[in-house]
């Protein structure tokens, strides 16, 4: 079965792009949300299997995202992978890495960098 | 003298002596006579007093005065006033000593016609108006020398003193005794001779000079004395005294010597000047374009990240349909990928907003990026050799800046070497030859000739660096791993560039790359 992708970043083509790519797979399928005031809402009602959530956006930041989905039963236990463009390759140790808990991924995107943070995170 | 009468005032006690006066100024036919009368001394102040006289027949034996006494009376009533002596054939010698006190001449009594007592009395006037003349011309000379600051002397053949003005009491402390020593020996050791032979020549050719000297006085101190010397001819025309006019000069050569100082200082305030206001025009530019740039750089990563995740998505819906194709979106993706290590060059190097501008030492700089990259040195088991020269001359640059260019280079070299090797960091100082490797590349500020500060990263790992700032090797850009650098290289260029450095990439025949930065070292002004 497919699992279910959440994106949530304020570029349009970005998430369309990553939902192209990821769909491309055959693997996943991808819903996206490209305004963080409507990301818990869409997600309550999409029930992700994982949530990609942009750190930056101009509305509401990931965090405070991230922080609604602890509060909610039905989310709380979702695995959420942030992207970060603030956050360099070399600090992350490589494209993806964890600090303080948190997984990210270091903007700029590459599909098979995503899919195997997505990957590792889904297996844990 | 003639048009007018000439007043004359008498004094005699002796009728006869009068009468012999009287009918003899009556014969003398060459001027005028009106002559006053009195038979004392008393009478005859009272008389000068009352009215003008031009001459005073005098007889010193009075019934109130007798002697030189009634003289000297007479001159203190008047004494612009000629005085004629009028005297006993017997007292010869007193009329004569009254002549040396400031009477004009004597007559005996009973021993002289009308014509020599006209001719006395006119003579006497006329001697004494050139004595009041002359007195007063040597009063005004007198008062010009004794209130003149300058120092006036007159010396004579060999340079000794004859006269000397009252101000000298001001140069050399005092101002009397000094007539008869000799006027070079306060001049400074280091200038006598010159002076003398100055002076010499100056008695020999007759025309004066003008000089500035040295005294060295008494006490240990130093005065600037500027000289005017003018010969004095005697009667057969040879030189035969000199006059100096001379000026102390010492506090006009100190403020001289002040201004110029000053002066000196202003400039080197304001060539400072400069160079902080160029820094912080520089500095502002520098700050202004990092934000600029940096802006920018935001506002392309969006755009950059849409091209990248394009291409990889085509890639996989395209797959291997033809191999242009392909190549194309291989192309696609390294020129993005370039596009990116240039935008993450801008972000990185716009963070220094605040650039400082000053003096740093390249071996500290390479020392200080050594240790920022530690951790990763240490991750990757790669040998470090330091080969940093202390002293070199400082460069004007911004430490953090250059110290980022450093730690990318250094970066750059360690993930080439993951699996091991040797970093080696060097610094030296050069003298630039003819074309140092760059021939077909514009060398920028260097050129041959200059002093440049030198450093070095060097790694012995895999891969090439594909630059056009890199020199032509023998190795194979198709064959071997192609390097991707932390930052684009073209903005590690154009940052060294700022501070007027070169930057050379050499991709080593044996393995590995060599970084070379170049800093041009200013002379100080």
């Amino acid at each position: 079965m497919k699992k279910k992708i959440l994106v949530v970043d304020d570029e349009v083509s970005i998430t369309r792009l990553l939902k192209l790519n990821l769909e491309q797979t055959g693997n996943y399928e991808v819903f996206e949300v490209n305004q963080g005031a409507r990301a818990l809402q869409m997600a309550q009602a999409f029930k992700p299997d994982l949530v990609i959530l942009d750190v930056m956006m101009p509305d509401m930041d990931g965090s405070e995202i991230a922080a609604s989905f602890k509060q909610d039963p039905g989310l709380k236990k979702t695995p959420v992978v942030f992207l970060t463009a603030a956050i360099k390759k070399e600090e992350l140790g490589g494209a993806e890495g964890k600090i303080g808990g948190r997984t990210y991924i270091a903007k700029p995107l590459n599909v098979q960098g995503v899919i195997s943070v997505i990957e590792r995170s889904l297996s844990q | 003298m003639n048009d007018q009468s000439i007043k004359v005032l008498l004094v005699e006690d002796e009728p006869l002596a009068s009468e012999w006066v009287k009918v003899n100024l009556a014969k003398a036919a060459s001027a005028r006579f009106q002559l006053s009368h009195v038979t004392c001394l008393d009478a005859a102040k009272q008389q000068l007093r009352a009215s003008p006289f031009d001459v005073v027949l005098l007889d010193l034996s009075l019934p109130d005065s007798q002697g030189l006494v009634t003289c000297t009376e007479v001159q203190t009533v008047t004494p612009a006033l000629p005085i004629i002596i009028l005297t006993a054939a017997d007292n010869e010698s007193l009329a004569l000593q009254a002549v040396r006190e400031g009477a004009q001449d004597y007559l005996v009594k009973g021993e002289f016609d009308g014509k020599l007592l006209a001719r006395v009395i006119r003579y006497a006037i006329e001697r004494k108006r050139a004595e009041q003349k002359l007195r007063q011309s040597e009063e005004f000379f007198r008062l010009i020398t004794e209130n003149v600051t300058d120092l006036i002397a007159v010396l004579d053949q060999n340079g000794n003193r004859l006269y000397n003005s009252p101000s000298y009491k001001n140069s050399l402390g005092r101002a009397t005794g000094l007539e008869g020593t000799n006027s070079f020996k306060e001049i400074h050791p280091e200038d006598k001779e010159r002076i003398k032979q100055m002076f010499q020549e100056t008695i020999a050719g007759g025309v004066g000079h003008r000089t500035e000297y040295r005294m060295l006085l008494e006490d240990g101190t130093v005065r600037h004395i500027e000289s005017q010397g003018s010969v004095v001819k005697d009667a057969a025309g040879k030189p035969s005294k000199v006059v100096v006019v001379s000026r102390d000069i010492t506090e006009r050569k100190e403020a001289m010597v002040t201004l110029e100082q000053t002066l000196a200082e202003l400039r080197t305030a304001h060539v400072a000047l400069k160079a902080t206001q160029m820094q912080l025009v520089q500095s502002e530019k520098l700050e202004a374009v990092s934000t600029f740039a940096g802006g920018i750089a935001h506002e392309v990563k969006n755009p950059l990240q849409t091209i990248m995740l394009g291409v990889d998505f085509l890639k996989t819906a395209l797959g291997s349909t033809d191999e242009s194709t392909t190549m194309v979106l291989n192309e696609m993706e390294q020129a993005a990928h370039r596009a990116d290590g240039v935008i993450k060059g801008l972000v990185e190097f716009s963070a220094y907003k605040k650039r400082d501008v000053r003096d740093h030492d390249l071996s500290s700089i390479l020392e200080q990026a050594l240790q920022s990259v530690e951790n990763e040195l240490s991750g990757h088991a790669i040998k470090l050799v330091r080969e940093l020269t202390p002293g070199l001359p400082a460069i004007r640059l911004d430490l953090k800046t250059v110290k980022h260019v450093f730690m990318n280079l250094m970066l750059s070299a360690i993930q080439a070497m993951s699996s091991g090797g040797t970093l080696t960091v060097k610094t030296y100082l050069k003298q630039l030859a003819d074309n140092q490797g760059w021939s077909g590349r514009t060398p920028g500020q260097l050129k041959s000739g200059d002093t440049i500060v030198v450093a070095e990263v060097e790694d012995n790992g895999r891969g090439v660096i594909e630059s056009k700032l890199a020199d032509k090797s023998n190795r194979s850009y198709a064959t071997e791993m192609i390097r991707k650098g932390v930052v684009d290289l073209m903005v590690l260029k154009k940052v060294v560039e700022l501070y007027g450095g070169m930057i050379q990439i050499i991709n080593r025949d044996e393995g590995g790359v060599r970084v070379v930065i170049m800093f041009k070292v200013q002379r100080k002004e």
